[in-house]
């Protein structure tokens, strides 16, 4: 036992150390540093800036820019607890031992330790409440509806858990706050009243808990709905397992059975998953506390990240994996205590394996290495290497992506074609594919759909309500509203003027498609005044039409899921199969990979990459690409891991051998024998997958970190609704339309990844991506 | 609110001690009403201090806080639109109006019980000008670099100062420069907890955030609040400095405040809806969301002041940068260059953008278009005759004509020399800046030019316009914390060699007429003390700048303050902070914590 915890542990080093290289890494690759800001601001002597550059090693001796290695080098040794003086700060000489030093915060000017010492807890108890939350409602839940199988509670937990699921958290958050603000019950932010300040030691316990409450609902409610899918799945099989026939036969009561043989065993994937449900809120907190202003890790390493305050991002992000680490450890122990036939020591491993991992290390720090001596002695080769990979990747990554998405959709073709008809069979199933052909088909013909341009403003009519319509002259009429007076947000309908709605009307020409040109559009207003607009989802802060910009924001919206989950599989495949098929180093070297790409958490690694790929001058093209790039890099890892799991097994079964003595090549044996047997999984994961796509879109874009104006996506117009209260408090309730949408959409996926599921793969055992 | 009652009650706020400290004979004896100790005043902050010693680079909100603890030897009061005494008890000019001497008030104490005398007036000046030599170069350099510096060079020489006695200080100045009071309201440091660290070097170290986490009290100042504790993305709280330097005329020692608490909220929107919903008792409103909060003024007894136009302001600009880069490349592409030199051509884009309709869209109509650089908030440094150029794309249309400009069939627009007019909006990344962005590139495409949007963080922003003038047009915003305005404080935007004389920064010799006519005036304006002149020269400064167009005025929108209507003493003024006052300010029915909230 506690060998096996000390090994844990130990094994933390190497994974520290990989993530704290990799983040280093993307900071340096982002454009700018700390001091471009005060660099920029004039006033301030380039006398300070030089001496603060020296102050923060970004410059050497002869005030050079120091490499990258060189600033980590200065981490490295200054956290190190063994130290050998006179080093920076070092003043004793020789080797001795010191506390680990992690730095200042360059923005604060404080000790990065003391700036978490105040945020940790606050997030790690956000993290722990959320996780009791759904665990609290999602075990109950999940253990009626599996009882009650079939009922109609089961139905509506169902239904619950899509809805749960199908929310994007920010905006929950959005609207909690608005609930808070409005009903004055729960507190609308922070983590403490400013009473608390003078209250005992108690009350002021319960004050924190108090502003706990709502952060608690909005973070954990997401999860509720997966797991409770999952307790209700195991339940059922373990209710129909032969120790509870057995326990039945020797006349247990019913009760006993359920709680005491049944539950203990359905509950071990929940603790299986809790060192990454822990991470995962670890991010998820990120935008909460953002909304809610809830001060804690995600808030503090978010401003950092923006800032480019690097010991903090580095010292936040290594907390976050460390903390996903314990996760995993507590999670491994609980699974010890519940389940005594686990035995915690797992597989021994063999001398074979500790050589190859020192292959890995050689291999890892070669490539190290070769940078630093490219670094020292032609570092303008490096730049132009580096400037060439951004741009080479962002090319190949166009055709990989387009390449994708064609063998991923030709796949699912195929398979479609044989699923269709039961799918179809399945009521759900055929309203979740008949919702999704609807609004792919409005993205596609989104121009024809479309009233107007996405940028055509009116701005005599912001915040204009939907259009209401009236039967008149045989025709359908829009009534013209004006406002009731200039400045106000408020519109009237005086007289009785109006407008006829004309269908397949001529209006400004376009290309369908991009390629069709066309002039007419679905309907236009057939009227002289060029101020009078048909609204028929309200207008924004300029007058633009809501529709308008809906049916185009979903061209992006909906196509980044797509293309992003295609590059995922087909990563994912190709590593997952070639680690699965051929074991060994490969498989050890892409399966550590794997491990250091999912121990980050997701939102953290994902604004790093934005910030280290991101150019100001990118058109809205490749700041469409690399958002593609940047979450499907996110996403391939968990994928893979799958993939090679299922690969192992499958490659054991006669026909690959078979394959295999026929003298078949590896590409062919995987596309021809491992690919097929995989499809149907790959569909259902890519299914429930897309939504987190659609959901990491919007939270991007919401975070103002991905798509722009004047282009239009759903997280963008949702970040507009929210940077508002006005929209709350004038009740502008058709800006939240995206949001809506949203909803409609992952819920539709998901509802579809269900039945498919249930179709391929009747025992659910594929997890969501 | 209800609820955090019932946790309440065994939270009560310990009482403030005060009045064991005699008031001291100079202490200055305020004209507003007596009123009665007690209370609790909450405040929103969007952005956190990053360091409590002012001479480390830091931002508006931590300016603003340590105003609080610490004062200047002036102050300026925004009802007289004066200069007031502060720390200096009264000061008076020399004769030829280069020496300023300064007596200090006495018997007046640090907020730790030690003596404010003129050493720690000297002491602070040090702490700016010491210089010492670079032992790389040789040169001189300030030991403590900060902004500081410059501000007390003028025309390049340093200014002199010196202690008369232990209650006098004297400045000398190599020539008569008008806005020198409106530079030295500097906080004035305690030499007797900062000498040491100024001596051995780690001066810049001095209170920092960390500090006021774990030892508040040794920030020490003179201001009428001093830190009780600090929570980095929490709050701040304040509580009264017992040894202030005021006092009321029933001789009761300001401030009245137990405790002023400064909340961080990262949103501004989150902070409005604090206000709107009670939960704090004073906040600027933005003229978008006052129609809402308007609303539940009755609810939480608050009221709305009209501040009228605010005193911040924005503009667009074309680069006309005439130099060429190091590889001998031009920063603007020529034929860029001769569109963006051409005042005609400025006027038909400044006639084409339609800032009202931006004003009724954005500001629900509260707001204005600007004609100046010095806002109408400036009283009358601002010049009221200018041109207006009301949104007229006709009038933009003859304009671009005359200069020689043509659509093609599609209605694009071509120069005489047949390029198509297109070019690159840089802006900041912020969600305010893109719909007006947006709005322009909707006017210009009306006018037939093709704009494109480009965004980048501030700072890249301000390198590249400052930097490497890699850009078209561009758009900022000012705004200013103080109400005390001296046109002065922006040289360096008239000036053509100024570093934010932004369309062509730091020119050798000015490029054009007017450009060298508003360098002779803004000289001109420097060297008399005479009010009047001084404004006619400004005014002729405006009338130049607004023909000539180099700036791209945006608009400002009307300025809203709620505050509670419990607080007594409130005056709001037209410009800058509205608890200028703050240590007068205090309520009858100061109750504890929580109920205030009812």
């Amino acid at each position: 036992m506690l060998a096996f915890i000390l090994r844990r542990l130990l094994s933390l080093i190497p994974l520290l150390l990989g993530v704290s290289l990799l983040v280093s890494l993307l900071m340096y690759l982002s454009p700018g540093d700390f001091l471009t800001q005060a660099r920029a601001a004039k006033d301030i002597d380039p006398a300070v800036i030089e001496q603060q550059e020296r102050q923060l090693g970004l410059v050497d001796e002869a005030g050079e820019p120091t490499a990258w290695y060189v600033r980590y080098g200065y981490w490295m040794v200054n956290i190190s607890p063994v130290k050998y003086g006179p080093w920076v700060g070092e003043p004793e000489r020789g080797l001795h031992f010191g506390w680990p030093y992690f730095g200042e915060s360059w923005t604060y000017k404080v000790e990065v330790l003391t700036l978490l010492k105040q945020r940790v807890p606050a997030t790690f108890i956000l993290s722990l409440t959320s996780i009791l939350f759904a665990w609290s409602i999602a075990i109950p839940l999940g253990v009626l509806a599996a009882i009650y199988k079939d009922s109609i509670f089961d139905r509506l937990s169902a239904l619950l858990a899509y809805a749960a699921l199908s929310i994007p958290e920010f905006f929950l958050a959005i609207l909690a706050v608005y609930f808070a603000a409005v009903t004055g019950i729960f507190p609308e932010g922070g983590r403490s009243s400013v009473e608390s300040e003078f209250f005992s030691f108690g009350p002021r316990m319960l004050d924190y808990a108090y502003h706990l409450i709502l952060p608690t609902i909005v973070l954990g409610i997401g999860s509720v709905a997966g797991m409770m899918r999952i307790m209700r799945a195991n339940f059922i099989d373990y209710m129909q397992a032969e120790f509870a026939t057995t326990a039945r036969a020797k006349g247990l009561r019913e009760r006993v059975i359920m709680f005491k043989h049944v539950l203990r065993n359905a509950i071990n994937p929940l603790i299986t998953s809790f060192g990454y449900a822990f991470s995962s809120l670890l991010s998820g907190a990120l935008l909460v506390e953002n909304v809610m202003n809830y001060p804690g890790l995600g808030q503090l390493i978010y401003d950092a990240l923006i800032r480019e305050d690097q010991y903090v991002v580095m010292a936040g992000v290594l907390i976050g994996v460390v903390m996903l680490v314990f996760g995993n450890l507590l999670a491994d122990l609980l699974l010890g205590w519940s389940d005594p036939r686990i035995r915690l020591e797992g597989g021994s491993r063999g001398g074979a394996l500790s050589r190859r991992a020192n292959l890995v290390w050689f291999f890892i720090l070669g490539m190290i290495a070769l940078e630093i001596l490219l670094e020292a002695f032609a570092p303008a080769l490096l730049g132009v290497i580096a400037v060439g990979l951004k741009y080479l990747g962002l090319l190949l990554v166009g055709l990989l992506a387009i390449a994708c998405v064609l063998l991923v959709g030709y796949i699912v073709c195929l398979l479609f074609r044989q699923l269709l008809g039961k799918v179809l069979r399945r009521p759900l199933g055929a309203a979740a594919l008949a919702v999704l052909a609807v609004l792919y088909c409005s993205a596609l013909f989104a121009p024809f759909f479309a009233p107007y341009r996405i940028t055509a403003q009116n701005l005599d009519t912001p915040y204009h309500p939907p259009s209401s319509y009236t039967w008149k002259d045989g025709g359908l009429h829009v009534k013209l509203l004006e406002k009731e007076a200039v400045g106000s947000p408020t519109y009237v309908h005086r007289g009785d003027r109006t407008a006829a709605v004309r269908f397949f009307a001529k209006s400004e020409p376009y290309k369908l498609l991009g390629l069709i040109p066309m002039e007419r559009k679905l309907f236009q207003l057939e009227t002289d005044d060029p101020g009078a607009r048909i609204y028929l989802l309200g207008s924004d802060d300029t007058g633009r039409d809501i529709f308008s910009r809906l049916l185009h924001g979903s061209q992006i919206s909906l196509s980044i899921g797509f293309i992003g989950i295609s590059i995922t599989l087909i990563l994912g495949f190709i590593v997952g199969s070639l680690a699965g098929y051929y074991g060994g180093t490969v498989d050890f070297v892409s399966m550590r990979l794997v491990e250091l790409l999912m121990s980050i958490p997701a939102l953290y690694l994902l604004l790093a990459l934005r910030s280290a790929l991101m150019n100001p001058d990118f058109s809205p093209t490749q700041v469409y690409m690399v958002i593609v790039v940047i979450l499907s890099v996110i996403g391939w890892a968990g994928t893979a891991r799958i993939i090679r799991g299922m690969t192992l097994s499958i490659r054991n079964r006669s026909f690959v051998l078979a394959a295999e003595s026929m003298g078949q090549s590896v590409p062919r044996i995987l596309i021809k024998h491992i690919l097929p047997n995989l499809a149907s999984y790959l569909l259902v994961a890519a299914t429930l997958a897309i939504p987190g796509y659609i959901l990491a879109e919007a939270a991007l874009s919401f975070l103002g970190l991905g798509i722009s104006e004047p282009s239009a996506s759903w997280g963008l117009m949702l970040k507009q609704s929210q940077g508002n209260m006005i929209v709350f408090f004038m009740n502008f309730w058709w800006m939240l339309t995206p949001g809506f949408a949203i909803f409609i959409t992952v819920i539709a996926y998901n509802v579809l990844g269900d039945v498919l599921r249930d179709i391929v793969d009747p025992k659910g055992q594929i997890e969501r991506g | 609110m209800s609820a955090s009652l019932w946790l309440c009650g065994c939270g009560e706020p310990p009482a403030i001690e005060r009045g064991q400290h005699p008031v001291p004979e100079d202490a200055l004896v305020t004209s507003s009403e007596p009123g009665a100790y007690g209370g609790f005043f909450v405040l929103n902050e969007t952005t956190q201090p990053t360091t409590f010693n002012p001479q480390v680079p830091n931002n508006l909100s931590t300016n603003l806080i340590l105003s609080r603890i610490l004062s200047g030897l002036i102050d300026f009061d925004p009802r007289t639109e004066q200069f007031v005494p502060a720390l200096a008890r009264s000061w008076e000019v020399s004769d030829d109006n280069q020496s300023y001497t300064f007596h200090l008030r006495r018997d007046i104490r640090w907020s730790d019980g030690t003596p404010f005398t003129a050493d720690d007036v000297i002491f602070t000046f040090d702490c700016i000008l010491t210089e010492v030599e670079d032992p790389t170069t040789g040169k001189l350099r300030p030991k403590y670099p900060s902004r500081y510096y410059q501000q007390y060079h003028i025309n390049g020489e340093k200014l002199r100062y010196r202690k008369i006695d232990a209650h006098t200080v004297r400045f000398d100045l190599p020539t008569v420069y008008a806005p020198f009071l409106y530079d030295i309201g500097q906080p004035i440091l305690p030499k007797h907890k900062l000498h040491e660290s100024f001596e051995d070097g780690s001066f810049t170290k001095q209170w920092s955030t960390q500090t006021a986490i774990e030892a508040p009290a040794e920030i020490v100042g003179t201001g009428p609040f001093r830190i009780h504790s600090y929570k980095p993305g929490e709050r701040l709280v304040l509580t009264p400095n017992p040894h202030f330097w005021k006092v009321d005329s029933a001789g009761q020692r300001l401030p009245y405040l137990d405790y002023l608490i400064v909340k961080f909220v990262a949103e501004s929107n989150t902070a409005v809806a604090h206000f709107a919903t009670g939960k704090s008792d004073a906040s600027g409103i933005g003229a978008e969301d006052v129609l809402w909060v308007r609303r539940a003024e009755a609810t939480y007894d608050f009221t709305i002041y009209e501040r009228g136009p605010s005193t911040s302001v924005n503009f667009f600009w074309f680069n006309q940068h005439r130099g060429q880069n190091e590889a001998g490349e031009p920063f603007v592409a020529p034929h860029k260059l001769r569109w963006f030199t051409d005042k005609r051509f400025r006027q038909a884009v400044h006639y084409g953008t339609n800032r009202q309709g931006m004003i009724n869209a954005l500001l629900f109509g509260k707001g204005e278009p600007l004609t100046s650089i010095i806002p109408p908030a400036q009283g009358r440094w601002h010049n009221p005759d200018l041109p207006t150029y009301d949104y007229d794309p006709e009038r933009a249309r003859e304009l671009l004509r005359e200069a020689g400009f043509y659509w093609d069939e599609r209605g694009r627009l071509h120069d005489r020399e047949d390029v198509p007019v297109e070019f690159t909006l840089l802006l900041v990344e912020a969600a305010s800046y893109d719909t007006i962005g947006v709005t322009f590139v909707e006017n210009m495409k009306a006018l037939g030019m093709a704009v494109k949007m480009e965004r980048a963080d501030f700072a890249t922003l301000l390198s590249r316009t400052d930097g490497t003038f890699d850009y078209d047009i561009t758009m900022l915003g000012w705004g200013s914390s103080s109400a005390a305005y001296d046109p002065s404080g922006s040289k360096a935007l008239f000036l053509s060699s100024g570093k934010y004389h932004q369309w062509h920064p730091e020119q050798a010799e000015p490029a054009t007429e007017w450009e060298a006519r508003i360098d002779e005036l803004i000289g001109l304006q420097e060297r008399t003390l005479d009010m009047e002149k001084r404004i006619a020269y400004m005014h002729e400064v405006q009338a130049i700048l607004a023909e000539e167009l180099p700036l791209l005025y945006g608009f400002t929108p009307y300025g809203y303050t709620g505050v509670k209507n419990q607080w007594r003493n409130l005056y709001v003024p037209a410009a800058g902070t509205s608890l200028w006052n703050i240590e007068a300010i205090w309520t009858p029915q100061a109750e504890a914590p929580g109920e205030g909230d009812l």
